[in-house]
């Protein structure tokens, strides 16, 4: 074990390797800043360019490409309220508005220091679950995986404000869009609405979540009217704004801590990954937290968002190395890339190639921490997009939104997806449904389905599947906890009123 | 009959119609396939039907409009929706000039449409100055271009007057 | 006016940046052109996902086959393992017949989706420009570490029906069906698992009693506890010698896995015969070769005849059992 980290650290302490991963974080960086585009398109991109390069420089690279673009997605969630990856879906929520009171300096700067932390805290469970691998790889079954989607979809209907019971409901109706297409346990196409090509793999996940925030926000601002320049008023913060930020994420250590391990449980769960983590550390917070300004730009709930969405993917990379079962698409890449460079994926990495699992770490490691200190330095000239004006801001805006909702797959038809969405996402924002369950459902829909009809499958059809898995029974206990918790709230409230 | 029509029932009704249609098109499925879609189908279906029946006779279900939190607070459109207010004509304006890119795109492509956006978009409905509208349009051009056909090696599609097919639906 | 600018420049910078490096990259690319032309940019489309072994070939092919097509061209790939498998095939089966595509696909899964799917499949594999074949290997039963069978005969013998991980369609269920009908093993489908790792986590886990899968792809499992049952080739395997065969235990089962390249329906003789040499010199080459042996994979080689053969006995086969793999796919939905 030790001498592949002393093999691991002195390939890394190369100067061509330190500058391959700069390079590394800078590319995942920019593709996380730009909607549509993320760690997966941009690793995909440079996997061929790893030809020439020796094993580790290699791996290096691709683990510093993976790591960085998740706070790259969140730059343009907090400056225009378009999640620049899907990890980044639940920062709108409190980056947005913070940036439009005039504090996108502070709200940059505490995403980049809760990626960094929540980064560390992914990556340090990697390294402590080494030993420990293979048992947690196996922890998540269908069963299990199945309980975990269900907590994350009660949690954030309950922890969404306002009407529980519409919380739900949307979050119904996402899961229900979530299950066009072809159904991958059953291979039956489904629910096509007379398409026979294009809706094969359901509804583009990108073209649809760009839409619903992103141009549901960009109609917002053009309802606006002939405004220009309305933007200029607004402060950005200064390099106080920056500290404030940096200061304000070490304000709530069990927030971070909380959505840490959120954030580290999602990632070791297949099928779910950091678009998950996002909403569900948002949700568990907005439904604890005492902050008055949750979904009105609370720092505490950015700070549950932005370390959740990092720590994943340390999470990710446990079933990744442990078993060759890529925790994410961006994971699949990295073992296409381990293949590539002579490394046969699965149980061999770690009993034969303890030095790459290092050598992953410690790029996850260097990517993050480039990413995350570039994104601190580049806050305040980031920030200065919010004062672009609107009259130039909204066409920007879509022109971002449809260019990666067709780049994502290259079809015509996922930017007209994407134009539906913004009107669907408008009208549902405007009339008071929260786009948050819409989201999660649509993320977590077909997980959740494929995870039970393939419990029901193990157990011949028996429910109680769900309550003799030990983990399953104990995430079952949470939902329950979960749904129970609001009530019994609010009646110690009313005990206190009365 | 103000209730009936306004603008929440009438997304409620829409998304209840949605999710009877994944009930009955589910019904048509193999069990396998349709256990989960029929089983979320009805209970979304009911959940809006509570949903609706409290909007319109609210003093059936009082509580429904219960903060999350325990708070008594009744759910109101965003507060920038609100700011903004809602003008039918300046809603018709925005999509029709989506559908427009939509359709910039599909007939002539990226390379065209997204400056001549740009150039349209910021001149008639932003107001911005001629240059600002110009430089942006010509840096987004350069970024299609650039960023996703030489960098991402991603082909734009070029439009069916320039030879691209679209693809099947 | 100038603040404007100073903004534009700002939320544009980047983007610029990428595209002044990446004009330099292309330069530095440019390749002459040679007699017949290909496009500057060739996908390879593998019906897969990343990271298994027929991906590893296809990326292998993408690196090393350039300098044997005319222009040298810029070959990337593609993962659209979609569909169970099929997206990809789909996605060739509708590409421009100019050489700019070419699919990469397990021939197994693909006749297997053809025979259970029909015209839902979305293509005609017959129709396909077929260019080589490549990564043949045995496929293979295995049980899971806490299961009692040691033999086939066990797995006959079992009290209830067997439970085999996979992936709800393409080879993994085909072969499971054609081997458990001919060996006349009870058993039943554990699908949807998302590639071989994750339903050998699966069997690992007690999803499931038995997987079957290729047998150097299998290998890797056994010191985890997976238990060889038998392979299903005529004769035993170096990797395992003593492992019986399916004809041994009185089943002369020959199900193998291969990974076959092919070009879009309509595609000119001129531009596959380009394809076809290039492969074909391609798998001469001692550094290629090497790679795919680095990668822990037995770097075979079957011509377009050879390659067409196979074709047409996988064709066979799955008409033989067309029943019963229709059978098992309606019990999945």
């Amino acid at each position: 074990m030790f001498d592949g980290i002393s093999v691991a650290i002195s390939a890394l302490l190369q100067p061509d390797v330190l500058a391959f991963i700069i390079v590394g974080s800078l590319i995942g960086l920019v593709a996380g800043v730009l909607p549509g585009l993320g760690n997966v398109q941009a690793m995909a991109v440079a996997l061929p360019f790893t030809f020439g390069m020796d094993r580790l420089t290699a791996i290096y690279f691709l683990s510093a490409i993976c790591a960085s673009a998740t706070y790259g997605g969140s730059v343009p969630a907090i400056l225009i309220n378009v999640p620049g990856t899907p990890a980044s879906a639940a920062t709108t929520i409190e980056g947005y508005p913070m940036a439009k009171r005039g504090e996108a300096n502070r709200a940059l700067a505490i995403s980049a220091t809760a990626s960094l932390m929540g980064g560390l805290v992914g990556i340090g469970v990697l390294v402590v679950s080494i030993p420990f691998v293979r048992w947690l790889a196996l922890l998540f079954g269908p069963p299990e995986t199945f309980m975990l989607v269900l907590l994350g979809l009660i949690t954030i209907a309950y922890a969404i404000q306002g009407n529980i019971i519409r919380g739900l409901a949307i979050s119904g109706i996402g899961i229900l869009l979530s299950l066009i297409g072809y159904a991958s346990v059953t291979g039956v196409y489904r629910f096509s609405f007379g398409s026979k090509n294009y809706l094969w793999d359901g509804i583009e996940q990108v073209a649809f979540l760009t839409g619903v925030f992103g141009l549901s926000e960009a109609i917002q601002l053009g309802m606006k009217g002939r405004v220009a320049g309305d933007a200029e008023e607004v402060a950005l913060g200064g390099f106080r704004g920056t500290w404030q930020g940096i200061v304000d994420t070490f304000r709530y250590p069990l927030t971070f801590i909380r959505s840490s391990v959120v954030g580290v449980i999602v990632g070791i769960a297949p099928g779910v990954g950091g678009s998950v983590s996002n909403v569900v550390a948002y949700a568990m917070t907005a439904q604890i937290s005492k902050d008055p300004l949750i979904g009105k730009g609370s720092v505490e709930g950015l700070v549950a968002c932005e370390s959740s969405n990092n720590a994943t993917y340390g999470g990710d990379a446990i079933p990744t190395l442990a078993f060759g079962i890529p925790g994410s698409l961006a994971m699949a890449i990295l073992l296409g890339g381990l293949n590539l460079h002579g490394v046969p994926v699965g149980p061999w990495v770690m009993r034969e190639h303890i030095e790459i699992v290092w050598v992953v770490v410690f790029g996850l490691l260097a990517g993050t921490i480039v990413s995350c200190v570039g994104g601190l330095l580049l806050a305040r000239w980031l920030a200065r997009i919010t004062l672009v004006p609107t009259g130039l801001l909204v066409p920007a805006i879509v022109v971002l939104i449809l260019t990666g909702a067709y780049a994502i797959r290259q079809n015509f038809w996922d930017l007209v997806v994407a134009i539906l969405s913004g009107i669907f996402g408008y009208f549902l924002n405007r009339h008071g449904f929260s786009l948050l369950p819409l989201i999660i459902g649509f993320l977590l829909g077909a997980v959740a389905e494929q995870a039970f009809i393939q419990s029901l499958h193990i157990s011949e059809g028996s429910l109680s599947i769900f309550f003799t898995h030990p983990l399953s029974l104990l995430l079952f206990l949470g939902v329950v906890a979960t749904g129970v918790y609001p009530v019994f709230r609010r009646l110690v409230a009313k005990g206190v009123a009365q | 009959m103000k209730k009936l029509l306004d603008g929440r029932s009438i997304m409620l009704v829409l998304l209840l119609g949605l999710a009877l249609y994944f009930v009955f098109a589910g019904l048509g499925y193999g069990r396998n396939s349709r256990i989960f879609p029929v089983a979320i189908g009805i209970v979304t279906a009911v959940l809006i039907i509570f949903d609706l029946v409290s909007l319109w006779v609210p003093r059936l279900f009082p509580r429904t409009e219960v903060g999350a939190r325990g708070s008594r607070r009744a759910e109101a459109p965003s507060a920038e929706a609100q700011r903004v207010g809602y003008s039918g004509a300046r809603l018709v304006r925005m999509v029709s000039w989506l559908l427009a890119g939509a359709l910039g795109v599909g007939l002539v492509g990226f390379g065209v449409t997204v400056p001549v956006f740009i150039l349209g978009f910021g001149r008639i409905e932003g107001r911005a100055s001629w240059v600002a509208c110009l430089v942006v349009a010509v840096l987004f051009f350069i970024f299609i271009v650039g960023y996703f056909e030489f960098t991402m090696r991603i082909r734009m599609f070029r439009g069916i007057l320039f030879g691209d097919l679209l693809p099947l639906l | 006016m100038q603040s404007i600018f100073g903004r534009a420049f700002c939320l544009f910078m980047v983007p610029l940046f990428i595209f002044v490096v990446s004009l330099s990259s292309n330069v530095a690319n440019a390749q002459p052109a040679k007699a017949v032309s290909l496009p500057q940019t060739i996908t390879i489309v593998f019906a897969g996902g990343a990271g298994g072994g027929g991906d590893v070939q296809a990326r292998l092919v993408a690196r090393y086959l350039p300098k044997y097509l005319p222009g040298s061209p810029t070959i990337i790939v593609k993962n659209e393992p979609g569909a169970g498998l099929r997206a990809g095939v789909q996605t060739v089966y509708r590409s421009k017949p100019d050489g700019s595509v070419v699919g990469g696909s397990y021939t197994p899964s693909t006749l297997g989706n053809e025979a259970i799917y029909a015209a839902d499949a979305g293509y005609e594999f017959s129709k396909f420009v077929l260019l080589t074949s490549t990564y043949h290997q045995p496929y293979a039963i295995a049980v899971g570490p806490q299961t009692p069978y040691k033999s086939v005969a066990d797995l006959k013998k079992a009290a209830k029906p067997v439970p085999f991980c996979n992936e709800g369609g393409g080879m993994s269920l085909a072969y499971i069906v054609i081997a458990t009908k001919e060996m006349s093993i009870p058993y039943r489908s554990i699908p949807g698992y998302g590639g071989a790792p994750a339903a050998m986590a699966g069997l690992l886990r007690g999803d499931c009693e038995a997987v079957s899968y290729g047998l150097e792809f299998t290998h890797r499992y056994l010191k985890d506890g997976v238990r060889p049952i038998a392979v299903h080739g005529l004769e035993r395997h170096e990797l395992w010698p003593n492992v019986p065969t399916s004809k041994e235990q009185g089943y002369p089962l020959d199900l193998q896995i291969n990974l076959v390249f092919y070009l879009p329906p309509g595609t000119s003789s001129e531009t596959a015969n380009a394809y076809r040499d290039g492969l074909t010199r391609l798998y001469k080459e001692k550094e290629f070769l090497d790679a795919v042996r680095k990668a822990k994979l037995t770097p075979t080689f079957a011509d377009t005849k050879e390659t067409q053969r196979i074709v047409s006995d996988l064709t066979k086969l799955y008409s033989k059992y067309a029943v019963e793999l229709r059978e098992a796919e309606t019990k999945i939905k």
